[in-house]
């Protein structure tokens, strides 16, 4: 019977669909294709045999409308199961079911690459036979989809999206649905609704299960910020950010996307700890929401790679640090973390996001808290208790510090992002000036430590003040910045600074501008740890700078803070060490929070982090007419080569 | 003499022994569900092939190992058919030797292979006893119950 399906040809796709629906089976085990075919005609299907995939493509390319479905085992002597994949997809275009035995995820990969319907198991069952149909209705909705250049769909889409897809073109279907499908579920994601086939979408950059999207460097994310910064939020516009941004490839759609995953960013601070998870991941988005999430974000892996990822950017991208500190000053703080959008290499951009935004409108303590709580999951013995933040008002700062100081603590732990937030909750907790004083040290010492060492993330929580202390006195090592033990005199900062490269001059201005910075610089903290042995550095100067700001300005402490930050070696610890001392200074709790918060926060942007919790502290400073002073010591520290 | 309902509950007991100690396991219903009026010697068919094809690969294998440079590869290859037909019948000791033989030829261990040989054809000749058992009793060859006795499991 087999070559009566052939020959007769008769309606396949008629009215009786599935049944008759014509199959060609290639198997070289003759077992196996009995059984098969069996099958198969149990289904009512016409079925065709073969054991050599050669006669299998002789007969398709005789007439490749004699089939409508291919099914084809995987190991065959003469042919790959593969390459008839292959040949049959490309020449005929008909859906092609793969046979194994074998069911290793590499050969079910390979077999959906070479675009494979779908993958069965040996042995087979009727049941899964039964359905095989629905590839072939598949295709031919595809195929018409294809032909008519599927505006249908992608309206669809976008109207989901809430986009306007206005340049939906008859580009490459394909590419537009994953286009929107992706926008649609960043959208989705971040509104959480319905979610697409993707589930770990939430706020993630799908670059490794989806076909390749638009990626969103530091590069691109910079112009964009220009542009949206040029244009001002409100009149960013999809066409206008993307004509003045001047990328080619760069489509609207692109644009629109990350246009509202940064205003979703800026607007909900508190939601970003779903993407924190995910901040791990370049995602720039992630990054953004971070800062709203951050504790969530600590607790999520994600802000470990965050980190790492934002630390190595942060150096890299000190200058778009800077830059994007201040823009993202400008804009909102908030702002400023939706603006991290996936840069790989610009991490530190994306923490920088994250955290202004987180901490744009929370108090500075809060911030801080919502680092530690951020340090605090990296180390599930954070004192979470402090860890957390919730707004803390002035008053609490105290607490916040402890919680720094946890963060801190937390960090060095398992990273010196960790390190940082534990040190600042440490020191809070423990004392306020003194403590921060300690913790200064020990931060610093911790941080340097491995805990900065996104390896040593295994290290137990149980961050003790010791270890701190050890940290921060690496730390001190690490740079001059012991040695400014002073109140953030200027030398301070600019040793530190130019050691650290810290973008303490972005810090600085982000001082004036707003504490956003150091929230999230707090925030910032842990993750940095986590990621990065440059976190260590970081965390120094973080505690530093929140030493600093204690002491004096705010800003000073940031000063610190982002020199801390900006490290990128792990020299940079012993900035924070003098940033631990400048808080002793001051004994400041507040300061110290701050200065802690900073430190968390640069911890985990390594840039960003200073600069957000300078600019943290700044805030919270506001009162202190020293903050200007170390805006000063700031902007002298901002020498920072980076 | 022999009533006809104990004959059938004793091929039963036999078909349902075979799957309790693991000889056959549920693909072989499959191979029964396929089995009907247009297609009355369905399970023969396929299980006789099963036979022609298993033995053709015993011979490979044994051949392949007999050399003095063994190609594993090739091996595998063999005892991976081997393995996707077992199943297909459902002849689950045949395939559990098979797995394990497919990991001695992945280690390129020797000793474990020859002995997984052994366990192979060992297997293979008891299920093929106990297929040619059930035919008759089944009746497939149709050699066996008088005409007109309707089996009692399913068929």
């Amino acid at each position: 019977m087999t070559a009566e399906g052939r020959l007769v040809g008769e309606e396949v796709s008629g009215d009786d669909f599935p049944a008759g629906m014509r199959v060609l089976a290639v198997d070289d085990d003759k077992t196996c294709l009995k059984l098969l075919e069996n099958l198969l005609r149990k289904c009512n299907y016409h079925v065709t045999t073969t054991t050599e995939s050669v006669k299998a493509l002789e007969m398709l390319r005789e007439n490749r409308n004699m089939f409508d479905l291919v099914i084809s085992d995987v190991n065959m002597p003469d042919m790959d199961g593969f390459k008839l994949l292959e040949q049959v997809g490309l020449e005929m275009d008909l859906p092609v079911i793969m046979l194994s035995g074998n069911g290793d995820k590499e050969r079910v990969m390979k077999g959906v690459i070479h675009g494979a319907c779908d993958y069965l198991m040996k042995p087979i069952r009727i049941e899964e036979l039964q359905n095989i149909w629905q590839h072939v209705v598949r295709k031919k909705i595809d195929c018409k989809d294809h032909n008519k250049g599927t505006n249908t769909n992608e309206d669809k889409i976008c109207n989901m999206a809430g986009v306007c897809s206005q340049d939906i073109t008859s580009e490459n279907i394909d590419n537009k649905n994953k286009m929107l499908r992706q926008k649609r579920k960043e959208q989705s994601d971040e509104e959480d609704d319905e979610e697409e086939d993707n589930d770990e979408e939430n706020g993630e950059e799908p670059s490794t299960r989806k076909k390749p999207r638009f990626v969103w460097d530091a590069e691109l994310h910079r112009k964009f910020l220009d542009a949206v910064n040029q244009l001002g939020l409100d009149k960013a516009f999809p066409k206008k950010i993307l004509d003045l941004m001047n990328v080619e490839g760069l489509t609207r759609e692109n644009v629109a996307s990350h246009l509202q995953k940064y205003r979703l960013s800026l607007k909900r601070p508190a939601k970003q700890a779903r993407i924190d998870g995910t901040l791990g991941t370049t995602d720039p988005y992630l990054q953004m929401g971070s800062l709203g999430g951050y504790g969530d974000f600590c607790t999520l892996s994600g802000s470990r790679r965050i980190l790492s990822s934002t630390l190595p950017s942060y150096a890299s991208s000190e200058i778009f640090c800077r830059s994007n500190a201040s823009s993202l000053l400008n804009s909102r703080g908030i702002s400023s973390s939706t603006l991290v959008p996936p840069l790989q290499s610009q991490n530190i951009n994306a923490l920088k996001l994250p955290m202004f935004s987180a901490y744009e409108n929370s108090s500075f303590l809060q911030r801080i808290r919502a680092s530690t709580e951020i340090n605090h999951f990296q180390q599930n013995n954070y004192p979470t208790g402090n860890m957390k933040l919730s707004p803390i008002d002035d008053s609490s700062a105290f607490a916040v510090s402890s919680s720094l100081s946890d963060i801190i603590r937390a960090t060095t732990i398992n990273n010196a992002n960790s390190y940082l937030s534990c040190f600042s909750s440490n020191h809070l907790q423990t004392h306020n000036s003194g403590a921060f004083m300690n913790h200064s040290s020990v931060g610093g010492a911790a941080v340097k430590s491995e805990s900065f060492n996104p390896g040593t993330s295994g290290s137990s929580n149980s961050f003790d003040y010791s270890r701190i202390k050890e940290s921060l006195q690496n730390a001190a090592q690490l740079s001059n910045f012991a040695s400014n033990s002073s109140p953030l005199s200027e030398d301070f900062n600019n040793d530190q600074l130019s050691q650290n490269s810290l973008k303490f001059s972005s810090h600085g201005s982000h001082f004036q501008k707003s504490p956003i910075d150091f929230s999230s610089s707090r925030v910032v903290a842990v993750p940095l740890e986590e990621t990065m042995p440059c976190q260590e550095g970081l965390l120094g100067n973080v505690v530093k700078a929140s030493c600093y700001t204690q002491h004096q300005n705010m800003s000073s402490t940031f000063n610190t803070l982002n020199s801390l930050a900006s490290p990128n070696e792990d020299t940079q610890l012993p900035e924070v060490e003098n940033l631990y001392s400048d808080a002793r200074i001051e004994s400041n709790d507040d300061c110290f929070l701050q200065h802690m918060i900073s430190l968390e926060g640069f911890v985990q942007n390594n840039c960003v982090s200073l600069d957000d919790i300078i600019s943290e502290t700044v805030k919270k400073d506001q009162n202190e007419t020293k903050s200007i002073d170390r805006e000063k010591e700031f902007d002298a520290c901002k020498v920072g080569p980076k | 003499m022999y009533s006809v309902a104990l004959l059938q509950r004793q091929l039963v007991e036999y078909t349902s022994s075979l799957f309790q100690e693991g000889f056959l396991d549920g693909q072989f219903n499959q191979l029964q569900l396929l089995q009907d009026e247009s297609n009355p010697n369905f399970v023969v068919e396929v299980v006789t092939l099963f036979f022609e094809d298993a033995e053709r690969l015993l011979n490979g294998m044994e051949k392949e190992l007999g050399h003095d440079n063994i190609d594993f590869k090739r091996v595998d290859a063999l005892v991976h058919q081997l393995k996707g037909s077992s199943s297909s019948i459902g002849a689950q000791r045949v395939h559990r030797v098979c797995i394990a033989f497919r990991n001695y030829c992945e280690e390129k261990n020797t000793e474990g292979c020859f002995k997984s040989l052994q366990e192979i054809k060992q297997e293979y000749t008891l299920v093929k006893s106990k297929f040619e058992t059930l035919f008759k009793v089944r009746g497939w060859n149709k050699s066996f119950l008088p005409q007109g006795v309707q089996l009692l499991d399913g068929e």
